[in-house]
């Protein structure tokens, strides 16, 4: 059984879900799963929990923030930190995220050759 | 009248039934002795003048009479006694109780005594006649201007042969007639001019030497002559001594000299001369007046027409929250005829929630300031939902008597921006997306992790990777200025500290001013603002970041806070190369910079300035910049130390442009 850590990224975007695995396999050894909804997210991360989720908050069907409650009342994925990709800068919009129990956020654009070290830093996980 | 027979009383009347009409008549009946003390006296003396009979029985009638009236009186009792048998009728004031007097009409009478023995008795009968008496003396005044003149003009005709009566008396009536503004015409019986004053010759264009001893008509309209003659001749034999001619002002017609025909407010009277009988017609020329008044309805009629023309609510409003003016337009808002506004209260006209909308924004109109404003009224169910308000005060030696209201209905234009914010904002967002594609592609790329170009295929990538962060920042500034204009974005003002959010913008900005080899210098203050911090922190780095691009290397930009009484003011001030006069308005404008190649070769978005400006106008603060061209520039901006609402009652400032 390998210890590499696995993440699981939903993003209806596969451009960006291409460019986040192409940055975090060229600076970690992560396993990345990606997920194109909320609905298809939901079912990979409950079949296999990962270690942390990206997820993206503008989609369509489900949501970010309904996809985070479904994940949250799971209890197979309740325990599972999830940072969200956001297109909204506000400060106001970010603390929207936090306070429904996100564990960290990461505005759009963001940089992928710093992205590991960002994730890293919410999860307090050592590279 | 009752009259006491005493010596002779009729068989068939009882003493008693005397005692009964001695109560009952409305006359004072009063029996006194040859000294003139009452022995007996009837109710009627308690009911007119106020005293209580036993108290009268014993006294002198003479300490009642006025003091003027009491020689007469005197005389009347010794002719009385002088003249026995004989009724005497003569007139005297009592006083009354309350120290007013009374005038009583007497009638006297002492018998003729059959024997010697027998005392003399005065009988005497007395009837109130005070409020006739000054019925009487009202109109001898009323007469007495009419007198005076018909007075002189007797004397004049009584003395013709006598030069000097002649002229004095022309002298006193041309006194009397001239002083009267009014024309004063007098005409004896044949309807010819008698008299004519100077404000007749002004009016009617002749002369008196002229007119004088000519028929009334040459001053009438011809079509009217002889119904005029008529009326007058009417008048005259009619019992009342002077009317208004014509039923309304205005109604009756004279005519000038030179023909023109006129409307006048005239009256008559009339009264009997040596000569028979004269009449007085006193008139006003009020062609001017009538020309004012029709002058004033067609300008009010102009002010309606025009104001029920424009597509906006006009109104006044008085000082006690009343419409006493509104305009068409207010049927469209309330869909009520405007008319039956006028007179009512705002709050009854508008409702309870209109009403307390804009009663903060009323009351600040009616303590004298001019106020502008934009409202929404999201649950009427009238049609305007926003509407923009202007109240200007109405002054007045001081004080407020109301105010001028122009509303206007600008539900269509909200929805337009509503739509232009929505577009903006879903652009912009649209556009990150691929942006976040292309921009991690691009810096994956130059990391040379996934191999290494050529130098030109490197430096080809280098610009494709920084001008997508240009386009990004352009992207993230156009949508913050949308959502701070549009009010997306609250600011959350708090009370800060000014030495926190210096050194906060300063660490941000350290590492761009070490990459320029600009030093950066904070002179902070002890002092506090009370502002929204995340956004006064984006206003200082806007500012920092423009000064230290525009910085030569070595430089130093310094950023100083300054404590006012009421506000702090901030200074961004750089060494650079300053801006041009011309520029130094629009350069908080909108893609307005000092360069047109500034954006490519300074990386700016061209819209920093226009939302620091949006930040600080937010805060109720004003922004600007001075500068020498080529010695650098200070940029300037004030914040509040306490919020609006600390210092004086105002309406939310959201809406207040």
């Amino acid at each position: 059984m390998s210890n590499r850590r696995k993440i699981l990224l939903i993003d209806d975007e596969t451009d960006i879900q291409t460019v986040v695995k192409i940055g975090l396999t060229l600076n970690t050894d992560w396993i990345i799963t990606t997920a194109n909804s909320g609905e298809t997210g939901l079912e990979v991360a409950v079949a296999t929990p990962p270690d942390a989720i990206l997820l993206d908050v503008a989609m369509p069907g489900m949501d970010g923030l309904a996809t985070l409650s479904a994940l949250q009342k799971n209890t197979v994925t309740a325990h599972v930190p999830i940072i969200f990709l956001t297109a909204k800068a506000q400060a106001a919009d970010r603390r929207r995220l936090y306070e429904a129990g996100a564990s960290g956020v990461i505005t759009k654009p963001f940089d992928p050759t710093t992205l590991a070290s960002q994730i890293a830093g919410f999860l307090t996980w050592t590279l | 009248m009752v009259s006491f027979e005493h010596h002779q009383p009729n068989s068939a009347l009882l003493p008693q039934d005397l005692e009964l009409f001695f109560d009952i008549t409305p006359n004072l009946l009063c029996i006194t002795d040859a000294d003139g003390r009452f022995k007996q006296l009837n109710v009627q003396f308690s009911k007119v003048l106020g005293y209580s009979i036993p108290a009268l029985v014993g006294q002198s009638f003479l300490d009642l009479v006025h003091s003027d009236d009491q020689v007469t009186t005197q005389q009347t009792v010794e002719h009385l006694m002088a003249h026995r048998g004989t009724p005497t009728t003569f007139k005297n004031r009592y006083r009354c109780t309350n120290g007013g007097y009374r005038y009583l009409m007497w009638t006297a009478i002492a018998p003729a005594s059959q024997t010697t023995a027998e005392p003399v008795l005065i009988y005497a009968t007395a009837v109130d006649i005070t409020e006739q008496k000054q019925a009487e003396q009202s109109l001898s005044q009323e007469r007495d201007f009419s007198k005076a003149v018909l007075d002189t003009v007797n004397t004049l005709n009584a003395h013709k042969q006598t030069e000097i009566a002649l002229h004095y008396s022309q002298k006193t009536l041309a006194s009397i007639f001239d002083l009267a503004g009014e024309a004063i015409i007098c005409i004896d019986q044949q309807q010819n001019i008698r008299l004519f004053n100077q404000a007749a010759e002004r009016i009617f264009g002749y002369k008196a030497t002229d007119i004088v001893g000519r028929s009334l008509d040459l001053l009438l309209p011809e079509a009217l002559q002889a119904i005029h003659r008529q009326h007058i001749a009417q008048f005259g034999m009619s019992p009342v001594a002077s009317r208004r001619m014509g039923e309304r002002p205005g109604q009756v017609s004279g005519r000038r000299k030179n023909g023109e025909i006129f409307p006048a407010e005239a009256s008559i009277s009339k009264s009997t001369t040596k000569d028979g009988l004269w009449y007085t017609v006193m008139l006003q020329d009020v062609t001017e007046r009538i020309r004012a008044e029709t002058a004033i309805r067609r300008s009010e009629e102009q002010l309606r027409t025009t104001t029920n023309a424009l597509p906006v609510l006009i109104a006044y409003i008085d000082a006690d929250e009343h419409y006493q003016f509104n305009n068409q337009a207010y049927e469209d808002w309330l869909g009520v005829p405007y008319e039956t506004l006028k007179g009512q209260s705002l709050e009854t006209a508008l409702g309870p929630d209109i009403y307390h909308t804009i009663q903060p924004y009323l009351r600040q109109a009616l303590n004298g300031q001019t106020v502008t404003f934009e409202v929404e009224f999201p649950h009427s169910v009238l049609p305007y939902r926003w509407v923009s308000v202007s109240y200007q005060p109405d002054m007045h030696e001081g004080s407020v008597r109301g105010c001028f209201a122009l509303t206007q209905d600008i539900s269509d234009r909200k929805a337009a921006d509503q739509i232009k914010h929505e577009f903006v904002s879903v652009v912009s967002h649209e556009l990150r997306t691929p942006l976040t594609s292309i921009h991690g592609a691009l810096k994956l790329m130059t990391t040379g992790q996934l191999g290494q170009l050529e130098p030109q295929g490197q430096e080809l990538l280098e610009i494709a990777l920084s001008n997508t962060e240009r386009l990004t920042r352009l992207v993230n500034d156009v949508l913050d200025l949308e959502r701070i204009e549009s009010g997306t974005i609250k600011m959350i003002k708090v009370r800060c500290q000014v030495a926190q959010v210096l050194q906060q913008a300063a660490q941000a900005m350290m590492s761009m001013a070490q990459t320029q080899g600009v030093t950066l210098r904070v002179v902070p203050v002890d002092t506090h603002i009370y502002a929204d911090p995340d956004h006064v922190e984006q206003t200082l780095t806007n500012l920092l970041s423009n000064a230290i691009k525009f910085s030569p290397r070595g430089e130093t930009v310094l950023l100083k806070a300054i404590d006012q009484p009421h506000q702090v003011l901030f200074k961004v001030i750089d060494h650079g190369r300053g801006i041009p006069e011309n520029k130094l308005e629009t350069i908080f404008e909108r893609f307005q910079q000092v360069d047109a190649s500034d954006t490519r070769k300074h990386g700016g978005t061209g819209l920093g300035l226009a939302i620091c400006r949006e930040i600080v106008q937010h805060h109720d603060g004003r922004i600007w910049v001075t500068s020498i061209h080529g010695q650098g520039s200070t940029f300037c901006f004030t914040l509040p130390k306490t919020s609006s609402h600390e210092t004086h009652e105002q309406p939310p400032k959201d809406f207040v442009n």
